[in-house]
């Protein structure tokens, strides 16, 4: 099985490629490609390695090489940042529910169902429209507002599907006989939470965090198809949905950022497998 | 008008005659000896379908489907001019202050019901508000405003009505006929409550079978009034499905996989696609003449747009040549006036083409006059890629002359909320179309009702409808005097030079512009024959193709 | 026992669809424009006044909410409102609902029946090259989002070979034939990263499963290798699978929008989406008051479908 080795050569390259699209989201407004909003009138539909153009130029003018590197950025940014934040909250609630139990734990887990009862899309969408209305209709909703709107949406759904698992793993561990031990002997929770539970928690939520990223692209590239994603089109979720009418006569504007972004999601779902499939050995070896 | 349920999605947009004769003679030649009875289509459309009564304005695409039910008073030839269509005979005064008009005999709506004057009454007195004020109907909505001229509707026989206007109106029939839209709709459907936005009854030849989701869906009307020229009872199609389609790439790949037979195009945004159709071998595309125009509407209550050198400085900026290259591909023309060659109201002079130099200074001078920066916002549809390009292009344009506009990414539904009231700095919006000005001079007039007291809506809260079309909300009693007078006014030349001057006093105003004029296409598979060979009644054929697409009534299928 | 947890089940679940549909009534009143404004956009006050007092809205959060779930009981969803009028939520329902339910129903065939095939084929060669081929694609192919899949599906089949028609729905009453023609195309868009996903949870199951001490016994009594796998193996080992399956009903039912809209589908999940972008608040609360309904109720169903494969589970569960 290919986890008995521990990096293979797929391991090397799944982080490989997620070190080269993170140096591209930091480093890609220092690099010197033009803007992706520059609209080159005089190369529509140029096919991928017209000079100054290595993939191309979409039918809207747009330059598919800049729009990439400025997708990695957000669609990085938006997915690492939702996945941190609703990971951590997720992580706190079903942590301290899974150690406490009792009414708390009961309140937590049912609020996970809430959320999780109501499909991701529709919830993310409901959100997005409800948050992103303006009263002075001629006052634009900051660029940063939507961002921060469609983040917040991704987040609450990425809340309960990481607080669910730190909840279910947090509780076989508050089991073990250091943990009661520790209890027993007038530890601090807080101490016993800190020192003896989010340790052997947080490697099992790295590896499922991972997995979530990949969620989180794919979300945010469906709302994008649904016209409510990154705004103004700027993620590849929006490349696509740019790209899909030009589907026949254009390929390469769809293709692109498809690759890039099914590369991504290879790369964070293969990264959390490898990272699993160590934790599971750990676990064998106890 | 018929954009009150679309958004920013097609609205800019562009360029360039291609002869309609070009498409006129791609029409298959009919054969007699074929079979032309029976078979469905299925018909791809872009807009969806708000409902069936007054208020409901159904546009473009989603008008063609309404139009296989519905029929209306008048029809419009393909040179321009109204003849009676569900009416038999139209007279007026020496003074065109009144109308009358005399319904065809032996005309059934679809539910059995005969249309006479009462049904005429019926019509005219709901669209005019007439019947909501008594509570009998529900509103007419913007109607309410293209019927703002009338004084009085009265009966004066079994099957003729007299219309009598506040103003004298050489080109009544055309407000009649609304550019297709004022449907001639049976008594029970519009006295019959709520129900009047989902069953529409009306005279055409089919009838409606069911609206689920995004499918209209109609069948044959057995009773259909007209007759082939071999006597065969029209039409000959068993039925047709519309499937409401938003996305290009849907209809296109609909079409070319057989799951659609015919498919409606828009200039705006899908020139693309309608040239790369043209040269499928299976396919037919036809074109209407270039005769939209989607207009840049200015804000001119608010500010910025208030004050005119805002307003001359955006209309300076644009480079609509460049817009129509990049956007539309050079399809349709780079704007020279509000309006396009085809329409009368057509002048150059006063128009503020691209001067990058007057732009910068007029927003210099703006910069003295109200002390800070010319900035405004301007609405487009968020997630519409098509929209999205349009509007950064032009922002491209106000960047260059030092003016800042901020992007409104908005829902379609949110624009159409919005738009009415006035509520937005600056939009675009398609509304001016046609030849005459029936469907322009509500839009650019500062009274719609031309100063009618007898106006039904006027002391009403509804007054607000017939305020509302003038999207740019200015008030100029020079341009308005102009164009009632050329309305009055029976001599062409006449007529003519004072729409002229009216064009040229709103163009010199900036009041609004326009970048590029708009057409819009019809694609379909060889199998569907029989488009634009059936004529009127009273000689003469249709236009081949216009917004709202191509009439079904002698369409037929053949082969595979 | 059984009644006391059936009961405990239930009262745990209506408070899920409690939340979600208080959570949603208070969207409602979270948007800063009123409602009434939105619904009636060229409405005269008293026009809205009126419309306002009909859905409920001058009763507050809770009056709202009560006269809205009086009303959902009942059947009645709301209305979806247009300027000449309305529709009833439940009038388009009838029409979408079949088609997300053939949809979903079909997707989880096709995935379950792929899953299971290539699960217990690869748990049953773990480590051999078929093993390491399948999982391989597979996790190529779950990594690809579903929309994608689709656009090239339709490039493909539709548009080049033009073999599968690319729009629309057919029901049953236009042919056998043509229904399934059009609904190949979504389903396998949607079925492809589901049988990944269910494909893994069986073969790490099964695995688990034939290191067990009664499988070796099994073995060892010489009973041929189809019948330990299927007999015996594959039953205890499947409880994952349904039961992710089944937690995945309610999703494939209200969340396909992207699937049904590149394909014309318009069941369920369109009709959310429609609720959203045309900013039909109340029309969007019943139908996620649904949808949660059913991802509840399958819930249900699962636990005790589960507690049938596996008596185990059962007491488990009562126990925890």
């Amino acid at each position: 099985m290919s986890t008995n080795k521990t990096y293979t050569v797929p391991t090397y390259a799944a982080f490989g490629w997620l070190t080269f699209s993170t140096f591209l989201a930091v480093f890609g407004p220092l690099l010197p490609v033009e803007s992706f909003r520059t609209i080159h009138g005089d190369f529509l539909d140029a096919k991928p390695f017209t000079a100054g153009h290595w993939f191309g130029v979409d039918s809207n003018g747009y330059d598919i090489f800049s729009g990439i590197i400025n997708g990695a950025r957000l669609s990085l940014f938006v997915a690492f940042i939702t996945v941190g934040i609703g990971g951590f909250i997720g992580s706190l609630l079903g942590i301290t529910a899974a150690y406490y139990r009792g009414r708390y734990d009961s309140i937590v887990n049912t609020a996970f169902n809430v959320v999780l009862a109501v499909p991701n899309l529709v919830l993310a969408l409901a959100l997005v429209a409800v948050l992103a209305t303006n009263v002075d209709i001629n006052e634009a909703v900051p660029t940063w507002r939507r961002l921060a709107t469609l983040m917040i949406s991704l987040t609450v759904v990425i809340i309960p599907i990481l607080g669910r698992i730190a909840r279910a793993s947090a509780l076989t561990w508050s089991g073990r006989e250091f943990v009661v031990a520790a209890r027993s002997m007038g530890m601090r929770d807080r101490h016993i939470i800190w020192r003896h539970i989010v340790p052997n928690v947080l490697p099992v939520l790295i590896a499922v965090g991972f997995l979530a990223v990949g969620v989180v692209i794919i979300a945010e590239a469906s709302l994008s198809l649904l016209g409510v994603g990154i705004p103004d089109g700027a993620s590849w979720g929006g490349m696509i949905a740019r790209g899909r009418n030009d589907l026949e006569y254009n390929p390469h504007a769809l293709y692109f950022p498809i690759i890039a972004l099914a590369l991504t999601v290879i790369s964070t779902n293969h990264l959390g497998d490898v990272l699993r499939g160590r934790l599971d050995r750990r676990e064998a070896r106890l | 008008m018929r954009h009150l349920f679309k958004g920013g999605r097609r609205k800019v947009a562009g360029v360039m005659a291609i002869a309609l004769v070009a498409s006129l003679s791609q029409v298959a030649p009919s054969n007699a000896a074929e079979k032309k009875s029976g078979g469905t289509l299925t018909v791809g459309i872009f807009d969806s379908f708000p409902g069936y009564c007054m208020a409901d304005n159904l546009a473009n695409s989603s008008l063609m489907a309404g139009r296989t039910v519905y029929e209306t008073w008048v029809e419009q030839r393909s040179d321009g001019k109204m003849v009676p269509y569900v009416l038999s005979k139209v007279e007026n005064s020496a003074d065109f202050k009144s109308w009358k008009l005399t319904v065809r005999d032996g005309i059934q709506f679809h539910d059995g019901t005969k249309v006479n004057g009462d049904a005429l009454v019926t019509n005219l007195q709901a669209l005019r508000g007439a019947l909501t004020l008594l509570g009998k109907a529900p509103s007419p909505g913007t109607a309410g405003g293209f019927t703002a001229n009338i004084i009085t509707v009265t009966k004066v026989s079994d099957m003729s009505v007299q219309v009598d206007l506040h103003r004298a109106q050489t080109d009544y029939l055309e407000t009649l006929y609304a550019s297709g839209r004022f449907f001639v709709r049976a008594p029970s459907q519009i006295l019959g409550g709520a129900k009047c936005s989902t069953t529409p009854i009306g005279t055409g030849p089919f009838k409606l079978v069911s609206t689920k989701l995004n499918e209209l869906v109609v069948a044959k009307n057995p009773n259909y009034w007209r007759e082939d020229a071999d006597g065969t009872r029209l039409p000959y199609l068993d039925g047709i499905t519309f499937t409401f389609l938003v996305e290009t790439a849907s209809r296109v790949s609909g079409i070319k996989s057989k799951s659609l037979d015919v498919a409606m195009f828009t200039s705006a945004g899908e020139v693309k696609q309608i040239r790369n159709l043209q040269k499928n071998k299976n396919m037919t595309v036809i074109e209407s003449p270039e005769e939209y125009y989607p207009s840049i509407w200015l804000n001119n209550r608010i500010a910025p747009f208030n004050s005119k050198n805002a307003r001359v400085a955006v209309s300076h900026a644009i480079d609509r040549v460049d817009y129509s290259k990049v956007r539309n591909r050079d399809y349709t023309s780079p704007a020279k006036s509000i309006v396009g060659p085809a329409n009368i109201m057509y002048n150059e002079k006063g128009f503020l083409q691209f001067d990058l130099e007057k732009a910068k200074a007029a927003a210099a001078a703006y910069k003295v006059e109200a002390g800070k920066d010319l900035e405004f916002s301007f609405p487009y549809t968020a997630g519409s890629t098509e929209s999205l390009a349009n509007v950064t292009q032009i922002q491209k344009y106000m960047t260059a002359a030092g003016i800042k506009m901020n992007l409104l990414p908005l829902t379609t539904a949110e624009i159409i909320q919005r738009a009415f009231p006035q509520q937005f700095q600056a939009m675009a919006l398609l509304l001016m179309e046609g030849t005459g000005t029936a469907f322009i001079a509500p839009f650019i007039t500062s009274d719609l009702s031309g100063g009618n007291q007898a106006h039904l809506l006027r002391k009403t809260p509804l007054a607000i409808l017939y305020g509302i079309l003038n999207l740019s909300a200015f008030t100029d009693t020079v341009s308005d005097e102009l164009i009632y007078a050329a309305k009055a006014e029976p001599n062409l030349a006449k007529r003519t030079a004072l729409y002229a001057k009216a064009t040229q006093q709103i163009q010199s105003e900036a009041r609004l512009t326009t970048i590029a004029y708009q057409k819009y296409a019809l694609a379909y598979r060889t199998n569907v024959k029989g488009v634009g060979e059936l004529g009127l009644t009273a000689g003469g054929k249709r236009k081949l193709m216009t917004n709202f697409g191509i009439d079904f009534t002698g369409v037929y299928k053949s082969g595979k | 026992m059984r009644a006391t947890y059936f009961l405990q089940r239930l009262s745990q679940l209506l408070i899920v669809i409690f939340c979600v549909t208080f959570g949603c009534s208070l969207l409602l009143q979270l948007i800063p424009v009123s409602p009434a404004e939105i619904l009636l956009p060229v409405g005269s006050p008293e026009e809205r006044a009126l419309l306002t007092k009909e859905i409920g809205l001058d009763r507050g959060p809770i009056g709202y909410y009560v006269k809205w779930l009086s009303e959902f009981v009942r059947g009645d969803f709301g209305d979806i409102y247009y300027s000449g009028g309305r529709e009833a939520v439940s009038s388009r329902l009838v029409v979408a609902f079949p088609r997300s339910l053939w949809l979903m129903l079909y997707t989880q065939i096709v995935a379950l029946a792929a899953a299971i095939a290539l699960g217990v084929w690869s748990a049953y060669r773990v480590g051999r090259r078929a093993d390491k081929v399948i999982s391989n694609v597979l996790f190529v192919f779950s990594s690809i989002p579903g929309f994608a899949i689709a656009l090239v599906l339709v490039l493909i089949i539709g548009v080049r070979l033009q073999w599968l028609p690319t729009l629309d729905y057919q029901p049953y009453s236009a042919g056998v034939w043509e229904h399934f023609k059009h609904m190949i195309m979504p389903v396998l868009s949607l079925s492809v990263g589901l049988i990944a996903s269910y494909t893994r949870l069986l073969r790490a199951d099964m695995i688990a499963t034939l290191r067990e001490d009664y499988i070796t016994m099994a073995a060892s009594k010489g009973l041929s290798d189809r019948r330990i796998l299927w007999r015996h193996a594959f039953r205890p080992s499947s409880v994952t699978l349904f039961t992710s399956a089944a937690l995945n009903m309610g999703g494939l039912i209200g969340g396909a929008i992207v699937i049904e809209t590149i394909f014309a589908t318009y069941g369920v999940g369109f009709e959310v989406f429609a609720a959203i972008s045309g900013r039909q608040y109340i029309a969007l609360q019943s139908l996620v008051g649904l949808i949660s309904i059913f991802y509840v109720v399958f819930n249900v169903i699962v636990d005790f479908a589960v507690g049938f494969v596996d008596p185990r589970t059962r007491d488990r569960r009562v126990n925890k």
